[in-house]
């Protein structure tokens, strides 16, 4: 891809600049959707068609390489007084954690082990697709991450976890968002402790434990209702400070959970599932490089989340 | 105590006990529920994020743009 293409992904909630909105006006690219366009701004391939597949790919890079030289590597100039983004694209606070969570479904089989579960979008439909693990972001403040760490650690030593990232972690990234679009669940109960393992003059070792009760209580006539998304969960996970670099160095987390209802204003979902309640996993690791697609802020920082102030009590 | 009053007396329906998690099996559970190999071809592609850095690399190195985009959300993460 990186060979042929100059690759973007864009968030149309956070569409940039004056200039940036001015060409994805020009060359149409906005919802869920996929373009081929000269950096000049002319539309390749198949237009509102295409999608990430070789051979429309190659339709439109053949007609790439047939432009004149000035449309394939145009001079690119920022206007002068460029409106600044309407809104701006939020970065993870200074010092801070990044860590990415997974999502997806998961059955028992008939000795009760806990495995991955395929599912379908549309899976009545003949041209059904493979529901896709789904991802998200999670941010802790320096403050944040470093509440984690004991000031004087002994094994066997145990401390609650602020009630902030508790919060954060379960109700955004604790959820099922297999769908997507899902919005965090205010919590009805959390509990997440942490249990010092291990103790050198180099690291930290400690093992996380919690579980929360999230949304809307169980019903099982939820299903005919709006906004009635419920949830429970349990993680496990391990969690290691360098002690030298005074730096989380692991942050590993797996969640099983249960739920229930619609996301929204949606009665009818797009990935049916024969059970409910129904299976779902979590995964949560800590993200140490920084490239763009590291940095893209959590779901529920949007305007359309759960209308919680992200870094919020 | 109030919950479990209900739920006895059929006014709130109880959902299952959702199991514990034994440490043996966290990194089976870890590898289950993390994208599977090759399920995903786009995660492994190197996205910019920016519009305007796009065309200025495009225009540098002689390529057209691939844009992908999600009305809620980057297409990199939940959509």
């Amino acid at each position: 891809m990186e060979a042929h293409f100059i690759p973007v992904a864009l968030d149309t909630y956070f569409r940039g600049a004056g200039d940036e909105v001015e060409f994805c006006s020009k060359i149409k690219a906005g919802g869920n959707h996929m373009a081929v366009a000269s950096a000049s701004g002319k539309v390749l391939g198949h237009g509102d068609a295409l999608r990430m597949r070789e051979k429309e790919l190659s339709k439109a890079l053949e007609e790439f390489k047939a432009l004149p030289e000035e449309e394939r590597k145009p001079k690119i100039e920022v206007p002068a007084n460029v409106a600044p983004p309407k809104r701006e694209l939020p970065s993870p606070p200074a010092n801070g954690l990044i860590l990415k969570g997974y999502c997806t479904y998961l059955k028992a089989d008939e000795k009760g082990k806990i495995d991955r579960s395929k599912e379908w979008y549309y899976r009545e439909n003949p041209d059904r697709w493979p529901a896709e693990t789904q991802s998200d972001m999670l941010w802790l403040t320096e403050a944040e991450w470093k509440s984690l760490v004991p000031a004087d650690p002994k094994k066997g030593d145990r401390a609650d976890v602020a009630e902030r990232i508790r919060k954060r972690l379960f109700c955004t990234i604790g959820i099922d968002y297999m769908e997507g679009s899902v919005n965090a669940l205010l919590p009805r109960e959390t509990a997440l402790t942490l249990t010092v393992e291990n103790v050198t003059p180099e690291a930290i070792a400690l093992r996380l434990d919690g579980a929360a009760k999230l949304g809307r209580e169980f019903d099982e006539k939820l299903h005919k209702e709006k906004s009635s998304r419920g949830s429970d969960v349990r993680l496990l996970g391990y969690v290691t400070v360098d002690r030298a670099k005074n730096a989380i160095k692991r942050f590993d987390v797996v969640g099983l959970g249960l739920a229930w209802g619609n996301k929204m204003d949606y009665v009818h979902r797009e990935i049916r599932l024969d059970t409910v309640p129904w299976t779902y996993g979590i995964a949560v690791e800590l993200v140490e490089s920084r490239r763009p697609i590291d940095l893209v802020p959590p779901y529920n920082m949007l305007h359309y989340g759960s209308g919680v102030k992200y870094f919020s009590e | 105590m109030m919950m479990a009053a209900l739920v006895l007396a059929g006014v709130v329906q109880a959902p299952p006990e959702v199991p514990r998690i034994a440490p043996e099996d966290f990194t089976r559970l870890q590898n289950a529920i993390r994208p599977q190999p090759g399920e995903s071809p786009w995660r492994d592609i190197d996205w910019m994020t920016s519009i305007r850095g796009a065309r200025e690399r495009a225009a540098a190195e002689g390529k057209p743009i691939l844009v992908f985009t999600a009305a809620d959300g980057s297409p990199l993460a939940r959509t």
